[in-house]
């Protein structure tokens, strides 16, 4: 993404560096600061400056003064010597890092706000995105919008995610650090001397655990008892899969009528099973109501009820970057640290305080005076704390400084000339 | 191993307390016996879960997998069989550092030429998929990279991942950098100064870093690139995927 103009750039760069000149703003010190890689971007070039290591704080803090990265991020991973080329590196271990990334999630809302935008005329329109703008042949670029409904769909996969850390995992709070991206997701680091040594195999294994990849609901108290064809299933209060997968089961059956859900049991279940379910769910709802009765409604063959409960896998699994995980030498961006495609800090978020996040809130560090008057070639609608704004095209606004600044990082908007 | 199964066959008959106190103090393996009833089971042991993924690794069923345990506050629950099959596991672990750490030792005379039996077979199959390499067969593509595949030609937008695998899957079946560049350039967002570095990369080509092996079965799976059809078999790469069809077709037309 870039900047439509010099001056942009610039009225960025200078919001950047007057936030990390704040002497009390505190960028999150990463632990073993002297065994980790630190990189970031530059306002001015697309490049990464990477394998540099940092001894100390002030050292941190100089690197954010000096250079006022775009981007910064650090290696989930220690080393014997973070700056060395890749292969002399020497890695001792690397935290279990998550990403829950809007991008990567089924949103239906993702195809009505995501949009290529003509950087000359203004012209825009969805994806796929032309080689020119068809107007007037411009430079065209994709733009990745944030809305409330993806944002609200990333911190729910946020909260299976942590269920399944301390529920299934067992891993306490105070190895868990969680911080919004700046952008369209969560990042979870857990940081445990004796997790941080598991190999990649062993990451792909607590991949595969949390996406639910590979799950045989027949291991999960699932299957049909010997000698006779009555099913046999786990309850809501069991631990693990086995309770995941009888709570889902349940959430679904109450969807089954819903039609905002038609679509969704139509693309995933074979007409003949959702019909048998819908015609009975009234009936099914009330018998699950306490307990699961697995097998209820004759008409209901066992095959159904095991694609329900597979289904329900999908549904509990928590939606994550697999190969984020699964990478003992990521590169991630640093918590409390500005995300250069918004302006919003990459916040760290107490634990407790993940439900009442508000992205488009908590995040926002610039202040609203003094205003300033941006050209918008187009825009949707979209929040910056209480106040909505857009959808704008074409058009001069006068907007909140920490607006503005979300709107040229977005690269929507430049500055006008009368500000 | 016979020693390591024999092991396992003495404790089976030991009562899991017993177990306990083997594992811990002959291999450090914080088994624990308790008695945990889930549903109609009744499990015997519970072993923290990064011991039981480091171990379990070895096993290549379904079965063992960790998203098929019971997972709860971070302990694994074992069925008796079970633990007892993770400490044989260690019984082999423990054989072998010490054969390792006597140094080199030399395979009895009579083992030998059933060894060298092995090793010629070995070879010629080797010789046999180091023949193959040498050309390109689209039709032979396993469904999973033929899928990225068609999607790049199609223009369509892929995942960091997908490139990934589609690059080091054609380097190791033996098309040149160039060809494979010359694939990328179909994508809309191709950048040709970018893939070309990467490409390098991948194909071992900058800072003496090695070739890159194209991911396997289990690999694409967790990233939900795989698409297992029949045709797949218990093949546990797409790399000898591809080599088992250039052979089939090859067969074929001769």
């Amino acid at each position: 993404m870039s900047f439509i103009a010099e001056t942009d750039l610039q009225f960025a760069r200078g919001a950047f560096r007057s936030y990390y000149e704040r002497p009390r703003e505190q960028i999150e010190m990463p632990r073993k600061i002297e065994s980790r890689e630190f990189a970031y971007f530059v306002f001015e070039e697309n490049i990464m400056v990477r394998h540099l290591s940092l001894r100390d704080a002030n050292s941190l803090g100089s690197l954010f003064t000096d250079r006022v990265p775009r981007h910064a991020y650090y290696s989930s991973a220690f080393f014997h010597s973070p700056s060395a080329p890749m292969e002399r590196k020497g890695w001792i271990g690397a935290e279990l890092v998550f990403d829950i990334d809007a991008d990567h999630l089924p949103v239906r809302c993702k195809a009505e706000h995501d949009f290529w935008l003509c950087k000359n005329c203004g012209e825009h329109g969805p994806k796929p995105t032309p080689k020119g703008c068809p107007k007037c042949e411009g430079r065209v670029e994709e733009i990745e919008w944030l809305c409330e409904l993806c944002l609200r769909e990333a911190r729910n996969e946020l909260l299976k995610l942590l269920d399944f850390l301390e529920l299934s995992l067992g891993i306490g709070s105070k190895d868990i650090t969680v911080n919004f991206s700046g952008h369209r997701g969560y990042h979870v680091h857990v940081d445990n001397d004796h997790l941080n040594s598991m190999d990649q195999h062993a990451r792909k294994e607590i991949v595969d655990y949390v996406t639910g990849n590979g799950l045989d609901v027949s291991y999960h108290g699932l299957y049909l008892s010997q000698g006779s064809s009555s099913l046999i299933g786990p309850d809501y209060s069991e631990p693990s899969w086995r309770g995941r997968i009888a709570r889902g089961v349940y959430d679904l059956l109450g969807q089954l009528s819903d039609p905002s859900y038609e679509a969704y049991f139509s693309e995933n279940l074979t007409p003949k099973t959702y019909r048998r379910f819908l015609k009975r769910q009234e009936v099914l709802v009330k018998l699950w109501s306490s307990h699961p009765v697995w097998g209820a409604a004759s008409a209901i063959k066992p095959d159904d009820w095991i694609k329900l409960a597979q289904l329900a896998v999908r549904r509990q699994a928590a939606n994550i970057d697999t190969v984020v995980t699964t990478d003992v030498h990521r590169l991630i961006r640093m918590i409390n640290t500005l995300h250069g495609k918004t302006g919003l800090l990459g916040l760290k978020i107490r634990y407790d305080q993940v439900e009442s996040f508000d992205p488009f809130r908590d995040p926002v560090v610039f202040p609203d005076r003094p205003p300033v008057k941006v050209k918008v070639l187009y825009c949707p609608e979209f929040r910056v704390k209480e106040k909505s704004y857009g959808p704008y095209h074409n058009q001069v606004v006068e907007v909140p400084f920490s607006t503005a600044v979300f709107m040229v990082c977005k690269g929507v908007s430049t500055l006008s000339s009368g500000r | 191993m016979a020693e390591s199964e024999r092991c396992c066959e003495l404790l089976l008959d030991e009562p899991n307390q017993v177990v306990e106190r083997i594992a811990d103090d002959t291999f450090g393996l914080k088994l624990k016996a308790l008695r945990h009833v889930l549903g109609t089971r009744v499990y015997d042991f519970c072993l923290d879960f990064s011991d039981y993924i480091r171990l379990a690794s070895r096993f290549s069923s379904p079965s063992w997998k960790l998203v098929n345990k019971n997972l709860c506050l971070g302990q694994v629950y074992l069925l008796k069989p079970e633990a007892v099959g993770i400490v044989k596991l260690h019984v082999e672990e423990n054989i072998l550092r010490v054969i390792n750490d006597t140094g080199n030792v030399s395979p009895p005379q009579f083992l030998k030429q059933y060894l060298a039996g092995i090793k010629s077979i070995i070879t010629v199959k080797k010789k046999e998929e180091e023949r193959v390499a040498t050309g390109f067969l689209l039709e032979a593509l396993p469904p999973c990279i033929r899928s990225i595949y068609n999607r790049l030609v199609e223009g369509e937008s892929l995942s960091h991942f997908a490139r990934f695998t589609l690059t080091s899957f054609l380097l190791n079946v033996g098309l040149t950098r160039r060809e494979v560049l010359s694939l990328f350039s179909r994508l809309p967002d191709f950048d040709e100064h970018l893939s070309q570095y990467q490409i390098e990369h991948i194909a071992g080509g900058r800072g003496g870093v090695k070739k890159y092996t194209s991911p396997s079965c289990r690999t694409l799976q967790t990233h939900g690139l795989c698409l297992r059809t029949q045709q797949c078999l218990s093949v546990r790469s797409p790399i000898k995927m591809y080599y088992r069809q250039v052979r089939l077709t090859e067969r074929e037309q001769a």
